[in-house]
């Protein structure tokens, strides 16, 4: 406002033949146009894009148009000849030099504003876009490592398995060769398995079976142990590796930190609408060491639903009295997916 | 002299009597009074026998081997013996004398055993006497942030 009365009290002093309330007026309608036509291009600056062009030609054409259309709605007020610009040519000159002034104000205004708000938009999506793709890449980066993970077995594990068979072979015990004889069936099946799309129930608790006899000779009267799939699952084809990990962590995170030790228990079911259920139970340290966020079961969790979505669930609960119990509900086909997996524990494994 | 004292925890039997008898061939006048098979009992054999060392193990049942060296390292020689050595940083902070791997083999063992043997001429290491310094540190160091 205080430029426009600056600018027109200028205007007023020049030869223009314009007194200061109409100078007033025209520069106030031009710093309004500038605000309104600011603001269209600020928020709506996509409808610009890629028009810029037309909208410099269009605008000042518009104004042109409107300018004389004025002209003669305000001759037809006076009770003059509504062509009478026509006629004119010092007026006519006045139409078209305020109209392409305004016409090209507001076309810059729009212009500049509107072609850096979309520069300004194209970098930001740029940016937002490598950064999805950076997140993405990272995270199949922490999928390969998480696999190599898998085919690691623990330095913890075999170290002290070996150092337990040494000390047995020099005594001449013949647990000696027992417990090599399941250390070669665990490292055989537990390293190419992993590789595998899928294997049988049978075959991982082949492997289950060699790790916890060789774990029972490590802490004796610690551990005990049972292993009971019925023999008509046996050819269930299940996610390799998976039980392995639910056994490894009740060892680990139910019976190693526990003196007195406890009871593992694997067991194998099948509802009626073919669904599998694969359970393995410890009666050991319990949930105090906060096994359910380890590395392994979030694991299992999205190798579940990468393969059978919302058919299959990892379900955890507390053992009774002591302990820990981890379940792996799988559909009776991956082709066909049964309803939801329930989830009666969800709160306590939370 | 008197002979000298050890402690051995460890919790898997078959790891133990191994220490155990390497140990025999190592340090013949070495005398184990005692051993635990988790940390809460290494605490309590300490404590009943008041041995000048403790072979420690890191994982263990109830207090790690690591936990047992703060609350004992002040008092006797510790050394460590553990599968895999993610901990050596942690076991020396504690103060440990040495530092094992498992399976022991002998030829290690026996640098172990010279190790202890020179330490046992000087004194214990004093964590306490560390811990006081470091505390001393820390406050000087908040004093001067709260200044900040």
């Amino acid at each position: 406002v205080v430029a426009a009365t600056i600018f027109a009290w200028i205007a007023a002093q020049l030869p223009w033949n314009m007194s200061f309330a109409e100078a007033a007026i025209l520069f106030n309608l031009i710093a309004l146009m500038l605000v309104w036509s600011g603001l269209t291009a600020w928020f709506g600056y996509r409808k610009f894009a890629g028009r810029l062009f037309r909208v410099v030609v269009t605008g000042p054409l518009l104004a042109l148009g409107g300018g004389l259309v004025g002209a003669a709605v305000a001759g037809m007020i006076q009770g003059v000849d509504p062509m009478d610009w026509l006629h004119d040519s010092a007026k006519l000159r006045h139409v078209v030099t305020a109209a392409l002034i305004f016409g090209f104000l507001y076309a810059l205004v729009v212009a500049l504003i509107a072609s850096l708000r979309s520069r300004e938009y194209a970098a930001l999506s740029a940016h937002l876009e490598a950064k999805q793709r950076q997140s993405e890449l990272s995270r199949q980066l922490a999928e390969s490592r998480l696999k190599m993970l898998q085919l690691q077995i623990e330095p913890h594990f075999l170290f002290n398995t070996l150092g337990s068979a040494q000390q047995l072979a020099e005594k001449g015990a013949p647990d000696a060769a027992r417990l090599i004889a399941d250390l070669i069936v665990f490292l055989r099946a537990s390293t190419p398995s992993m590789r595998d799309e899928s294997a049988t129930l049978k075959q991982e608790a082949t492997l289950v079976g060699a790790y916890l006899a060789i774990m029972k000779m490590r802490l004796r009267r610690r551990l005990t142990y049972a292993i009971d799939i019925p023999a008509p699952l046996e050819a269930r084809t299940v996610p390799p590796g998976m039980v392995i990990t639910l056994v490894e962590n009740a060892i680990k995170h139910g019976i190693e930190p526990s003196a007195a030790g406890g009871r593992v228990t694997v067991s194998a079911a099948q509802d009626g609408e073919g669904r599998l259920a694969v359970s393995v139970a410890d009666t050991g340290a319990g949930l105090g060491d906060a096994p359910g966020q380890g590395i392994g079961l979030a694991n299992i969790r999205e190798r579940l639903d990468l393969l059978f979505g919302q058919g299959a669930c990892l379900e955890l609960e507390e053992n009774e009295p002591r302990g820990f119990i981890a379940r792996i509900v799988l559909p009776a086909s991956p082709a066909m997916p049964a309803a939801p997996c329930a989830l009666p524990n969800e709160a306590s494994a939370a | 002299m008197s002979r000298p004292t050890a402690l051995i925890a460890e919790d898997e039997p078959l790891m133990r009597e191994r220490l155990k008898e390497r140990l025999a061939e190592a340090w013949p006048e070495l005398e184990i009074v005692a051993e635990a098979a988790d940390g809460d009992e290494a605490l309590a054999a300490f404590d009943a026998h008041r041995p000048q060392i403790a072979f420690l193990d890191i994982r263990m049942p109830g207090r790690t081997g690591l936990e047992v060296a703060a609350a004992i390292g002040a008092e006797c020689h510790v050394v460590f013996i553990t599968a895999y050595d993610q901990y050596a940083i942690e076991a020396f902070d504690a103060g440990a004398v040495d530092y094992l791997l498992k399976p022991v083999d002998a030829e290690r063992l026996a640098t172990t055993v010279d190790r202890v043997r020179r330490k046992l001429a000087a004194a214990p290491a004093d964590l306490s006497a560390l811990l006081a310094d470091l505390k001393t540190a820390v406050r000087g160091e908040s004093a001067r942030l709260k200044w900040i």
